[in-house]
């Protein structure tokens, strides 16, 4: 148990941005991508001998947050005002120090990836933006190495034509 | 990719900021769920042996009994498969176990759940094509008119009429036992929703004495959540973690393992997390 837990600190400490960045790749807003991180993380930690012995275990636990998202965020599509809410399972991380720069960078990200449906996002981060190797990703997302290489294709494709990224691309120095 | 997109979509999310992982609050909750995984699996050894003795209580020295079925507090734990029991008090009604306990935020369901409406002091807008039940000890004010139903456990039942609207559709019922201050707000969308909802109230039960239900105690103190759950026949067990440097958490009672709306047998255990600031 006390190897597990140091074991699973370690590789949240280590996995924790990319996860959550990964999450707002996919749709989320930052409080939804920190809140669906947790929700995978703790599911790992139930079969965390599981994910040691898994042959690649980043693999598995993108897949497991990917599993995630599909089946918690199918459907959510609003905010909450800002209030008195409900002390939360587990805490919510620090927010980012300027709320106006990162409301906008998720609102790039989600713009610039809109035309691109949810199995795309997930190659596309996880072959291009995490470098995970052909096969990683094929793990991790559960296809075929060619499924992997034709949805990036395709979807690098689409993003080429996107105006957003042309936009975007506009305003940085 | 064109090399004129490459540095844009890196640089997007090099600048996403992901926020300090709470490592530790993260470990207590992970731990919490995997006791709770262990507890309900004993907890289901003990229900089932409580029934075994019971019905072997029941029926000793009774040669000639005819009594079968008729005895109320096993038939209300005869819960249908893929089902649990969810309620308040001493009322429960069955909900398909793959919903969640309390996954509401502002008091709207935010996936299919069972869970306690409170007074939060926010708002949201409505998720679509989520299901859930609202428990709530007082009756709800609705716009439909109540009316007496077939009785539950030989205890009165109002009832509101079965209502389905839209093409989803979204069928809603409000029902409750007033004497046990137990009601339950309906809502399921989708395919069978109208049949979904007439076996939630077809499955409206009075829980027998040997078992009880974990109440809910909203935004309680710690004193005021061990009250509720003795007062319940529950023991209590207080679990403490302690939040993050870096993190941003509220001290105080975080959660219940098993959670509110669990129905258990009498003087079974309760993990109360409580988050130390």
């Amino acid at each position: 148990m006390v190897d597990r837990d140091a074991d699973f600190s370690a590789y949240v400490a280590a996995r924790w941005t990319s996860l959550v960045r990964m999450a707002v790749f996919l749709g989320c807003s930052i409080e939804e991508a920190q809140d669906l991180t947790q929700t995978a993380l703790m599911r790992c930690y139930v079969a965390w001998k599981r994910v040691q012995r898994a042959e690649n275990p980043d693999s598995y636990v993108y897949r497991v947050l990917i599993n995630c998202h599909r089946d918690v965020w199918p459907r959510r599509s609003s905010h909450e005002v800002p209030g008195k809410t409900p002390v939360p399972e587990v805490p919510l991380s620090e927010q980012a120090p300027d709320g106006g720069d990162l409301a906008a960078t998720t609102d790039a990200i989600h713009r610039a990836l809109a035309e691109l449906s949810s199995e795309a996002r997930a190659v596309v981060v996880l072959r291009h933006l995490l470098q995970l190797s052909e096969q990683e990703t094929a793990d991790a997302l559960a296809v075929p190495v060619g499924t992997v290489k034709s949805r990036l294709s395709r979807a690098l494709s689409r993003l080429a034509d996107s105006e957003h990224l042309l936009e975007m691309r506009g305003d940085l120095p | 990719m064109t090399t004129n997109h490459q540095p844009c979509l890196e640089e997007l999310w090099e600048q996403l900021p992901a926020g300090s992982p709470p490592v530790e609050a993260l470990l207590a909750s992970a731990r919490l769920r995997v006791r709770r995984r262990r507890l309900l699996a004993s907890m289901c050894t003990v229900a089932v042996l409580a029934v075994g003795i019971g019905t072997a209580l029941t029926f000793a020295g009774r040669p000639d009994s005819s009594v079968g079925p008729s005895n109320s507090g096993l038939a209300a734990l005869d819960v249908q498969q893929g089902h649990r029991l969810v309620g308040i008090a001493q009322a429960a009604i069955q909900v398909p176990q793959a919903w969640s306990f309390n996954a509401a935020s502002c008091n709207v369901p935010i996936r299919d759940t069972s869970f306690f409406p409170w007074d939060q002091g926010c708002q949201r807008d409505t998720v679509d094509g989520v299901s859930s039940v609202a428990i709530t000890a007082d009756r709800p004010e609705v716009r439909q008119p109540y009316s007496d139903g077939a009785s539950a456990g030989g205890e009165p039942v109002i009832e509101t009429d079965l209502t389905c609207n839209g093409p989803a559709p979204t069928c809603t019922q409000v029902f409750g036992i007033p004497p046990l201050n137990a009601y339950f707000s309906v809502s399921i969308q989708g395919d069978g929703a109208q049949q979904t909802v007439q076996d939630m109230r077809k499955s409206l039960t009075v829980i027998p004495s040997a078992y009880t239900t974990v109440p809910f105690v909203p935004g309680g103190s710690l004193a005021a959540v061990r009250d509720a759950l003795q007062k319940s026949g529950l023991q209590v067990n207080v679990e403490h973690s302690s939040c993050p440097s870096t993190g941003n958490c509220q001290p105080g009672v975080v959660s219940t393992d098993p959670p509110a709306g669990t129905v258990l047998p009498t003087a079974s255990a309760v993990s109360v997390q409580v988050l130390d600031g």
